[in-house]
């Protein structure tokens, strides 16, 4: 259920005020910054998926239905801008061969996944947490999303299908297979010498 | 050792309970009210003319007009054209003056 605030917020978007703009940015900005770094493990690259989600949010505010959440709307931009992100990243790695035969060291910036962790980790654990995220990294498209939004916004099961478009059997099955997926990657990586 | 292993497992797979929402840095909003003034609000990780892309399009048309040029059916008007273009050139060239051993081929012999 929408509320009264939302609602409000939502009209003075409408209107076009940039107080209103402002103030939406302000409330939503950690949220969508935290899901994007989770799905894109990069912090200049989550930063530039906020700004994209912002910009998003702000021209196509009129086509917003208050039938859902903003928050659920804008979870469902940032997980479809963070996802564009990671398609562009892999097929610029298709290419890596050529573009290195061409480009100059400092064009091509050397991009490690593996090093990322998150800033939200605590310190004694951020060891596991650096091992979790690699392997979240490795997930399919939409089991990753459920995982990210499930273990980093605290999104509840029910939460997750409404952003993801799905029923909850679905949601369920899915973060049933992510974890499944996750426990191989992770076996194989400890157990190894 | 198995043991050792899935206890392990568990351990990393729970390692982001209660972790912080990260934050953005600041002046976030002013960085997006310039980038949205620059009108550069398009995606910048979209198709772009890298040089890579540029070599595999200049490829593709490379081996697309080979193939063409090899696949490229003979019609009618083509070969009409040829046998033109073949006539035009005999005359132009005089080839086809009749030579003294065609006009009379005996007495050809007989003065050789």
């Amino acid at each position: 259920m929408v509320s009264q605030d939302e609602l409000d917020l939502i009209e003075r978007l409408k209107r076009g005020e940039e107080s209103a703009f402002r103030s939406l940015v302000e409330q939503y900005q950690d949220l969508v910054y935290n899901t994007a770094l989770g799905i894109v493990q990069n912090e200049s690259d989550a930063e530039d998926v906020a700004q994209e989600v912002f910009i998003q949010v702000f021209r196509s505010i009129g086509t917003f239905k208050s039938e859902a959440k903003l928050s659920t709307w804008i979870y469902r931009i940032t997980t479809t801008r963070a996802l564009d992100l990671l398609r562009a990243r892999k097929s610029k790695k298709r290419f890596g061969l050529l573009k290195r035969l061409w480009e100059t060291e400092e064009e091509s910036p050397v991009e490690n996944i593996s090093d990322f962790n998150h800033p939200g980790v605590s310190l004694e654990r951020k060891e596991e947490a650096a091992q979790l995220i690699t392997a979240i990294a490795q997930l399919p498209e939409n089991q990753k999303v459920a995982f990210v939004l499930h273990k980093l916004e605290g999104l509840s099961y029910l939460e997750i299908a409404e952003v993801m478009g799905n029923t909850l059997p679905a949601v369920e099955s899915l973060m049933h297979r992510a974890r499944l997926n996750l426990r191989k990657i992770l076996e194989k990586k400890i157990s190894a010498p | 050792m198995k043991q050792d292993v899935t206890q392990q497992v568990e351990k990393v797979l729970n390692s982001l309970d209660q972790v912080n929402r990260a934050s953005v840095s600041p002046y976030f909003y002013s960085r997006l009210r310039t980038r949205m003034e620059a009108g550069i609000a398009q995606p910048q990780h979209g198709f772009s003319l890298q040089p890579a892309f540029t070599i595999l399009a200049l490829l593709f048309l490379f081996v697309t007009n080979v193939y063409l040029l090899l696949n490229q059916p003979v019609t009618q008007e083509q070969k009409s054209t040829e046998v033109e273009e073949q006539t035009q050139w005999k005359t132009e060239y005089a080839l086809q003056e009749v030579t003294p051993y065609q006009e009379n081929p005996i007495e050809w012999v007989a003065i050789k």
